[in-house]
């Protein structure tokens, strides 16, 4: 029985039980359990942020996780623009578990969700959950995160990551004077995002037989995870003059665990992402260099695309990509966190 | 005394039950290991075997297609004149576009002069007299997805995986830097005469450029009388 069904039933057990049984004390006892269950049930539905259903009917917004500001921004701005657009919208958090996300979908499809913006957990493993909503008649739109099928969504608007890490490679051999020794911080290994950032890098970096990277491990796209293997490689390999990180979470734990070494003023470190802290850290001359991607232009084009397949459009291209912009202490005064001055 | 035996062999029949247990346990787990540890880049490389093959894609890509589609590149006197007119009509009437952004493409052809050679690039003049440098071949390492997203003939949208599309662009350099830079580096002197087709890069945020940059397709070092 899906969660939400689960709830609702448990809600309309309390209403016939309050009739039948309202002046009995054990009547009161079991109405006590009924409710734990019912509000116990809608807890579960879980990590959701639900607004009044408005005349458009209903959109989910199902984000790998919300453990990320990135995130939070990219689900925040689609909900509001479906809002917007005149639907009312629902955030899902599918805390980068492909188990939780199917639960979701599960909720979506039996929920009467019309279109679902979709910030997938597993590039692979997400394709079924896409699948299950396509059978259902709902549509798909991908937003930032890829998955490896163009059948089952409608649209996926991504960061080009490939093409922004050519541009970040090329600025990490000029910053390194094509030499040094540096390690690299993955992201999860099962989101095709890690890769194409991871490969777009070193189709530049491993041109210049002096860039010697000496550690590869996943921090996976998390801040705390990273600081704690950036604080295990400084032990085993102290003697580094860079850190690559895939996304700008990691770059400031690998930061951190810098400055407790006390090597944050000797060690370069590099993001992807274009966070508030990462900004405001490049500014203050903390970390090199990061890649603006613009989470919001992406949510609001996947939340005006499904407003406009709900209204009969059917021709929209099956993958999108979004340019990335290199964020540098020369140019960092023409972006804000997230996006570009005047966006 | 018997008592003592009984319970001696007792004892030896427990141990030596333990240690069948030990030793059948630890075959099992020698033969059905719980978990294996996997370095990452063979993770990595498993999922690209999963993929489709990128080196075999661009050589059939370059030699079916590329080739084929070389006369649909804009003359670069004309983009050159329509640029110096008006940027904004010249990327509309010319440029290739990829995606959302402020970059775009040109895929370009013409002839010109060397007006002089340095590292990793030749500076090509329009004008026999070499006063202005109108053009940048590069001529050493290749980087980015010019020619996959400049000549227009490929569709990101036909690639389930985006990691299949951008290891195309990495083979599609390699193919440059193997097919058509080598002979041109060791013949390529000033005031030759050189014709080129290739695909210049253009970003928004750098519209002051004095030339165009491109990454070549094909060179050819024309003779003397040309």
């Amino acid at each position: 029985m899906d969660v939400l069904a689960a709830s609702v039933a448990g809600i309309e057990q309390v209403r016939v039980r309050l009739d039948l049984e309202k002046a009995s004390m054990s009547g009161i006892v079991r109405l006590t359990g009924i409710l734990s269950f019912g509000a116990f049930m809608m807890l579960t539905v879980g990590c959701q942020n639900q607004t009044e259903q408005t005349g458009q009917g209903k959109v989910a917004v199902v984000v790998s996780t919300l453990n990320n500001p990135w995130f939070v921004v990219l689900g925040e701005t689609a909900k509001n623009r479906s809002e917007a657009n005149g639907y009312a919208a629902t955030i899902f958090d599918s805390q980068n578990d492909t188990a939780k996300e199917a639960s979701h979908f599960e909720n979506v499809i039996a929920g009467g969700y019309r279109a679902i913006l979709f910030n997938p957990t597993d590039a692979d493993g997400s394709i079924l959950n896409a699948k299950k909503a396509q059978d259902a008649g709902i549509p798909v739109f991908c937003m930032d995160r890829e998955i490896n099928s163009t059948e089952v969504t409608t649209a996926q608007i991504l960061s080009d990551n490939y093409s922004g890490c050519v541009t970040l490679g090329q600025h990490f051999v000029k910053v390194l004077e094509e030499k040094g020794r540096y390690v690299e911080i993955l992201g999860l290994v099962g989101d095709n995002n890690t890769w194409n950032r991871s490969e777009g890098f070193h189709s530049v970096v491993d041109r210049y037989p002096d860039l010697k990277m000496v550690a590869q491990q996943s921090g996976e796209f998390d801040r705390a995870k990273a600081m704690e293997v950036m604080d295990s490689l400084l032990q085993s390999t102290p003697d580094i003059d860079a850190v690559f990180c895939g996304n700008d979470a990691m770059a400031m734990g690998a930061y951190q665990a810098l400055v407790s070494a006390g090597k944050e003023e000797e060690v370069r470190v590099f993001g992807f992402d274009g966070a508030a802290d990462v900004i405001i850290s490049i500014a203050e001359g903390k970390i090199e260099a990061t890649m603006m991607q613009f989470p919001k232009r992406m949510a609001e084009i996947a939340a005006d695309w499904a407003d406009r397949y709900l209204n009969g459009e059917r021709d929209f291209p099956s993958k999108m990509p979004v340019a990335v912009e290199l964020v540098t202490a020369r140019n960092v005064d023409e972006y804000v966190p997230y996006g570009k001055e005047g966006d | 005394m018997a008592k003592k035996e009984i319970r001696s062999f007792e004892l030896n029949q427990r141990f030596v039950g333990y240690l069948l247990a030990v030793l059948a346990t630890g075959i099992f787990f020698v033969l059905y290991p719980p978990f294996r540890v996997v370095p990452l880049e063979e993770t990595q490389s498993q999922a690209q075997e999963k993929s489709f093959d990128a080196s075999a894609f661009a050589e059939t890509f370059w030699t079916d297609r590329l080739l084929g589609a070389l006369d649909s590149a804009v003359d670069v006197g004309k983009l050159l004149a329509a640029i110096r007119d008006n940027s904004v009509n010249a990327r509309q009437e010319f440029a290739r576009e990829f995606g959302i952004g402020e970059t775009y493409y040109y895929f370009v052809s013409g002839t010109g002069f060397v007006h002089s050679v340095g590292e990793g690039f030749a500076n090509i003049s329009l004008s026999k007299s070499l006063d202005s440098v109108e053009v940048r071949l590069l001529t050493a390492n290749i980087f980015g997805n010019a020619i996959r997203n400049g000549t227009g003939l490929l569709d990101v949208s036909d690639f389930p995986n985006s990691r299949g599309f951008n290891a195309i662009s990495l083979e599609l350099n390699r193919l440059v830097e193997t097919r058509v830079l080598p002979s041109f580096r060791n013949q390529v002197e000033t005031g030759q005469a050189v014709s080129f087709v290739g695909c210049a890069e253009i970003r928004e945020d750098t519209q002051e450029m004095s030339s165009l940059v491109l990454v070549p397709i094909v060179l050819e070092l024309l003779p003397e009388s040309e």
